[in-house]
């Protein structure tokens, strides 16, 4: 009896998890996955959502499909791309949000907001801004991938070797909360038929405020995190360059004169390989020349970037947070209103490691 | 055991000798005459599909013609036998008589008779074994007499403390069953767990061990074997040093082991005839080989039901893609698939072996390639499906690939309700399931839980021989050495 | 009055480490590190090592009573506080136990329904998880005692998981040590309290361990995991999050998980949530058991009939408890019990035991 009642109740308890347990299925080919999103500036209310998805076909090449849809909410937007669509979509592989530059200007926080809000949405996610319409970079076909999966592959790579300093959703997100540093994005442009990075977006808060010099862009990233695998171009005079590769860098924080008004030492460790050189030969005394060149280059770039930087009251190298975990007590505000004024010294020093196969 | 089992066959009504033989001569094979013409005259009587009539015509008849017998005890003297049974207890005739002996009487009313053991012997040659086929090691297997059997074990284990006892189990069967032990090692309770199930076993017939091994375990319910049938004689002798029991019964040509472990159902007996190493590789290989086999399907179903952010953007234009055209959701194509795979395989078990080979690869190659061709399955899946239907079959007891390949459909059910949090919801039942399961009363997932660290010298890995000095914990052997520990394992300086 | 507890049902002093640390280890590790960041910022894990030695304080108060005792909470109880309060003290901690036992449980489906399926019932769900626990408590505490060290052997694989998102930190985010009052250290010890809690059941299996008095130390190992747990885990999320972005993350543990990019798979909180299921199971399971034996104690009813009422009133009251504020209103208030009374009440009831025992002695 006990044993036909216990039966029964498994029975029913399982019958109940198959009846009302179920859950809505999101099965693979029936759902259309967004693989990159454009935000572009209507007015001061609307915003204009741009989709890209991949169409997969069955002998596998990758198409690909635009929607494109205008509301005040972001999330509308996708509501109303999913009218359009012939499949549901969904959003947990998006892999790049793209904001132009007029809306970036006008702030991106609230949009960013959707995106850390679903849990559907991937912490490596690739932020950038474009100089252009969304909407106009996103409606093309580059490469042999669908444009969210080839965006998302030239940001990786240009973070792995190139000039961008590695900086995902996560990352920005940490940057836009603190107080004490300030967020950047790459800089997107469209150049004849493809695209390319074209530089660095600095923000303040969740504004554009201005993008980075072309020629700071290597001490930039040199400053921020561990330059791996980064090129540079060394000028000597007019039209002679050097190009010094495999190079990887080092960067050390001082913090002197803590409690009163912080001065900031920045000893910043060069190596690096040359490559190729215009019209200059590389023996033991031009090396030299060569290591003290590019030494005084990098300090002034780094001053000059850096000056700006306090002029724009923006930190996006986090010298904030360098001084905050070197001072006990630290507060915030007094920090923030001595930024603009406090020194900073770059100290550079460069090793010539290899210089190739021939002298 | 079972309630309905219990009835016995139903009574015979007969008093003396010859009221059961006037019941035995119904039956077409019994033979019963007289013969007057010798010295004595003699009535004899036996079955003749149970006797082998070359005793019966050169060691018993010329005797018995050639003398004079005065009583029924003088049979004892003239006939080349040794244990010539002079006996009027009715249930001892009964028994021999059915079991092969010739039953001699000098008048036929009388009540004592002589009883002379002449049974047929036929039983197949010791052969290969089949199922667990192993590439070096001895290469003999059981057959279906228990006295080879038991023999095959002896000439492995010479010594005195290798204790049998026999049973008869069965109404209708009359099964001859042997317990086998190594005295001193073996564990009293175990034994006597043992016995005590075999004593209260009631049953109508008993034609295989797998009766006894369904009749015995512990949970009856459960897809796990709690006992390891092994035709191996190396393996029996094995575990029998170990501290084992076993059981083994006639008409059978498989042993039962017990108490087991769940990690014996990964040990093939060829594990101990090669390198440390190399057994250690394969073990960790059938282990993982049966978890893909049993959860990749429900995580394919689970992945491609409802977690597609789980998939890498370079492995999504092989998945979908492979899946665009497929009318069918994950879930039913992986059961057709499952099920299609069971079903080669149930043909190829019931049919000839040449003949079930060619069904298999009909079935693999034309089915598979046909079903893909026509849309109606993803080739992604054909691949996990035969990945996992091949993966089922590196058990080396049997028993155990069939219990992965019924394990998977509760897996594949919940992924479909609810993914992978469904997996890990089986999975829960599983473990809690494996956690009540006992072998002979001994814990089923003995050196994982309780753990004991010296038991994992020879589960999930072997260790070499000279590390295994101790007998595995779980069996609660009486003598827990092995051997000792020698100069051996001392550690030598260089060139010294 | 006492029956011995036969020997089959004993289980081997070690593994009350992973009792301990099982029962420790469970929904509070997903989302632990707000509720102490909140106070003390970038010194939050500090104040994780001060609660964990707080905690071997307490364990050794339990044993120290319990190695007295031979036996359990209920006989201390007794013979401190006589029958009939010593009964009604025993009664409200296993109201205690339920409520834990519900907070566990609705959190669990609660993170799942936010990170896996926004529209799946609770009713349905809880019904299933509480089969499981129907399952493992009437195998008896060997089965609760296995599931509990399977559940710490198996996820354990995700302690590496929490090396990953070093590649995304920046350790400097710790400096400088000690920067807080003590006062607000105090005050995050409040937060840390629930995570840490799970010990206390300690009090209920103590009659099942074999040499129980021998498993003091391995108690204390159980502990001394879970601090370097936590700790591991803290200091990685303060490295991975900036302080201001941690306050209003709600599953710092999950959004880490979140980063972790494999070959063959991404977006590896799913895994991580699944898992969890395994990981929260015998915590569910040896409250239930513990309850449902308390009751059977107090009240010499069967434990099975026990466990099937104390399931159903965990099932009722979790299905009641619909909206993310209700659960962390209940959550708050039960992190608030908790805390009350394990550095508290256990403190008091150890005082207390020793003068009557004292007493006692000299009658």
């Amino acid at each position: 009896m006990m044993k036909k009642a216990k039966a029964a109740a498994v029975i029913l308890i399982l019958f109940c998890a198959f009846g009302f347990g179920r859950v809505p299925k999101l099965i693979l080919d029936d759902i259309n996955m967004e693989s990159a999103v454009g935000y572009d500036y209507v007015n001061k209310y609307i915003i204009k959502a741009t989709s890209v998805l991949p169409i997969y076909k069955p002998d596998k090449s990758v198409g690909n499909e635009t929607f494109t849809a205008s509301d005040e909410l972001s999330k509308e937007t996708l509501k109303k791309i999913n009218m359009a669509s012939s499949r549901q979509m969904v959003n947990g592989k998006l892999e790049v949000a793209l904001y132009s530059k007029e809306l970036a200007k006008q702030g991106i926080g609230d949009l960013i907001d959707t995106l850390q809000r679903d849990p559907s949405i991937s912490e490596r996610l690739f932020l950038a801004v474009t100089d252009e319409e969304a909407e106009r970079i996103l409606s093309k076909r580059y490469g042999d991938r669908d444009t969210g999966i080839y965006l998302s592959m030239l940001i990786e790579q240009n973070m792995d070797v190139g000039l961008v300093p590695t900086y995902n959703l996560h990352q920005f997100l940490n940057t836009y909360y603190s107080k004490l540093s300030d967020p950047f994005l790459p800089l997107i442009g469209q150049k004849g038929k493809d695209i390319h990075i074209k530089g660095i977006a600095l923000f303040k808060g969740d504004r554009y405020v201005k993008s980075l010099r072309q020629d700071h862009q290597f001490i930039f990233k040199a400053l921020l995190q561990k330059v791996k695998q980064g090129t540079y171009k060394l000028r000597l005079r007019k039209h002679h360059f050097i190009a010094i590769e495999n190079i990887h860098t080092k960067h050390n924080f001082h913090v002197e004169n803590k409690k009163n008004k912080p001065e900031i030492t920045i000893q910043l460790k060069v190596n690096g390989i040359i490559r190729e050189t215009r019209g200059k030969k590389t023996n033991k005394k031009a090396v030299e020349h060569i290591k003290k060149l590019m030494e005084k280059q990098l300090e002034t770039q780094g001053t000059e970037m850096i000056r700006s930087f306090q002029k724009l009251h923006i930190d996006p190298l986090g010298l904030g947070t360098q001084v905050r975990s070197r001072v006990r007590n630290f507060q915030d505000q007094k920090w923030l209103n001595q930024y603009p004024h406090i020194k900073v010294n770059l100290k550079a020093h460069v090793d010539i490691l290899e210089k190739g196969v021939v002298d | 055991m079972k309630m309905w089992f219990r009835k016995n066959p139903p009574k015979r009504e007969e008093h003396t000798l010859f009221d059961l033989i006037l019941q035995y001569k119904k039956s077409g094979d019994f033979v019963h005459f007289h013969n007057p013409q010798t010295p004595q005259p003699y009535w004899i009587s036996y079955f003749g599909s149970l006797i082998d009539v070359e005793i019966l015509h050169r060691d018993i008849l010329p005797y018995l013609n050639r003398t004079a017998l005065t009583s029924i005890k003088d049979v004892k003297k003239i006939l080349p036998f040794e244990d010539v049974l002079i006996t009027s207890e009715r249930q001892i005739i009964e028994d021999a008589l059915l079991r092969g002996s010739v039953l001699i009487q000098l008048h036929e009313k009388d009540a004592a008779c002589a009883l002379v053991r002449a049974e047929m012997k036929k039983s197949r040659e010791v052969t290969i074994p089949e199922e667990e086929y192993s590439v070096v090691g001895p290469k003999e297997a059981f057959v279906e007499s228990i006295t080879t059997n038991l023999n095959l074990v002896r000439t492995r284990l010479p010594i005195s403390e290798l204790q049998i006892r026999e049973y008869t189990i069965g109404s209708l069967s009359k099964t001859k069953v042997a317990v086998l032990y190594i005295e001193g090692i073996a564990n009293e309770e175990n034994i006597n767990t043992v016995c005590q199930r075999l004593e209260n076993l009631e049953f109508y017939q008993i034609l295989d061990s797998s009766f006894i091994s369904q009749l015995i375990e512990d949970n009856g319910n459960s897809l796990f074997p709690q006992l390891i049938d092994t035709e191996r004689p190396d393996r029996v002798a094995g575990v029998l040093a170990e501290g084992s029991v076993v059981i083994i019964v006639d008409g059978s040509s498989h042993a039962l082991i017990g108490p087991i472990s769940i990690m014996e159902l990964f040990n093939a007996f060829e594990d101990y005839y090669i390198n440390w190493q190399m057994a250690s590789a394969f073990r960790l290989i059938r282990v993982l080989a049966v978890s893909f086999s049993i959860l990749v399907t429900p995580i394919y179903v689970a992945v491609l039901t409802y977690h597609y952010q789980l998939i890498p953007k370079d492995l999504m234009v092989t998945l979908v893609s492979s899946r665009r055209t497929i009318p069918l959701p994950p879930f039913l194509e992986a059961v057709i698939l499952e099920l299609t795979i069971e079903l080669l395989r149930e043909a190829g078990a019931r049919l000839p072996t040449k003949v079930g080979q060619t069904i298999g690869i009909v079935g693999g190659i034309v089915i598979g390639t046909a079903a893909v061709d026509a849309g109606l399955t993803s080739n992604v899946l054909l691949i996990i499906v035969a990945l996992a239907a091949l993966a089922s079959f590196t058990t080396p007891v049997y028993r155990m690939g069939n219990t992965i390949r019924l394990l998977r459909f509760p897996f594949l059910l919940m992924a479909e309700l609810w993914g992978l949090l469904g997996i890990a919801i089986a999975f829960l039942f599983l473990m809690n399931h494996l956690l009540r399961l006992t072998s002979l009363g001994r814990p089923y997932l003995e050196p994982i839980y309780p753990p004991r660290m010296k038991d994992l010298k020879d589960a999930i890995i072997r260790l070499p021989f000279s590390l295994q000095s101790n007998r595995p914990h779980f069996l609660q052997p009486q003598d827990q050495k092995r051997f000792l520990k020698n100069k051996a394992s001392e550690v030598k300086d260089i060139d010294e | 009055m006492k029956t011995e507890i036969k020997p089959e049902f004993l289980v081997s002093p070690f593994l009350v480490s992973f009792l301990v640390h099982g029962t420790q280890y469970g929904v509070g590790v997903l989302s632990f590190q707000r509720e102490l960041a909140e106070f003390v910022g970038h010194d939050a894990w500090i104040s994780i090592i001060i609660t964990g030695f707080i905690i071997h304080i307490l364990i050794w108060m339990i044993y120290t009573m319990l190695n007295n005792d031979k036996g359990d909470l209920f006989t201390i109880h007794q013979r401190t506080f006589g029958k009939w309060i010593g009964n009604l003290f025993s009664l409200l901690f296993i109201l205690y136990v339920l409520t834990m036992a519900i907070t566990v449980l609705r959190s669990y489906i609660e993170i799942v329904q936010v990170w896996m399926f926004p529209l799946l019932k609770t009713w349905p769900f809880a019904l299933v998880l509480l089969l499981i626990v129907y399952y493992v408590v009437t195998s008896g505490f060997r089965a609760v005692t296995g599931i509990c060290f399977l559940a710490v052997v198996f996820p354990a694989y995700l302690i590496l998981t929490f090396f990953v998102p070093i590649e995304f930190s920046n350790f400097r985010n710790l400096l400088p040590i000690f920067d807080h009052s003590i006062y607000d250290m105090v005050k995050s010890i409040k937060g840390a309290s629930l995570s840490f809690s799970g010990f206390e059941y300690l009090l209920f299996y103590y009659p099942f361990i074999k040499n129980p008095a021998s498993s003091q130390k391995y108690a204390h190992y159980g502990n001394l995991f879970t601090t370097l747990l936590y700790l591991l885990i803290m200091i990685v999320t303060l490295a991975f999050f900036d302080q201001e972005y941690l306050k209003i993350v709600i599953w710092p543990t999950l959004m880490m998980w979140k980063i972790i990019k494999l070959p063959f798979v991404e977006r590896f909180e799913i895994i991580g949530v699944t898992t969890w299921a395994v990981v929260m199971m015998p915590i569910i399971c040896l409250m239930f058991w513990s309850a449902s034996r308390g009751i059977k104690k107090l009240f010499k009813v069967k434990q099975k009939k026990a466990l099937v009422v104390l399931l159903f009133i965990c099932f009722t009251i979790s299905c009641f408890l619909t909206e993310r504020e209700t659960i962390q209103q209940y959550n708050q208030w039960t992190s608030e019990i908790g805390f009350y009374i394990l550095f508290c009440y256990l403190p008091v009831l150890f005082v207390c035991y020793h003068i009557r025992f004292k007493m006692g002695k000299k009658i």
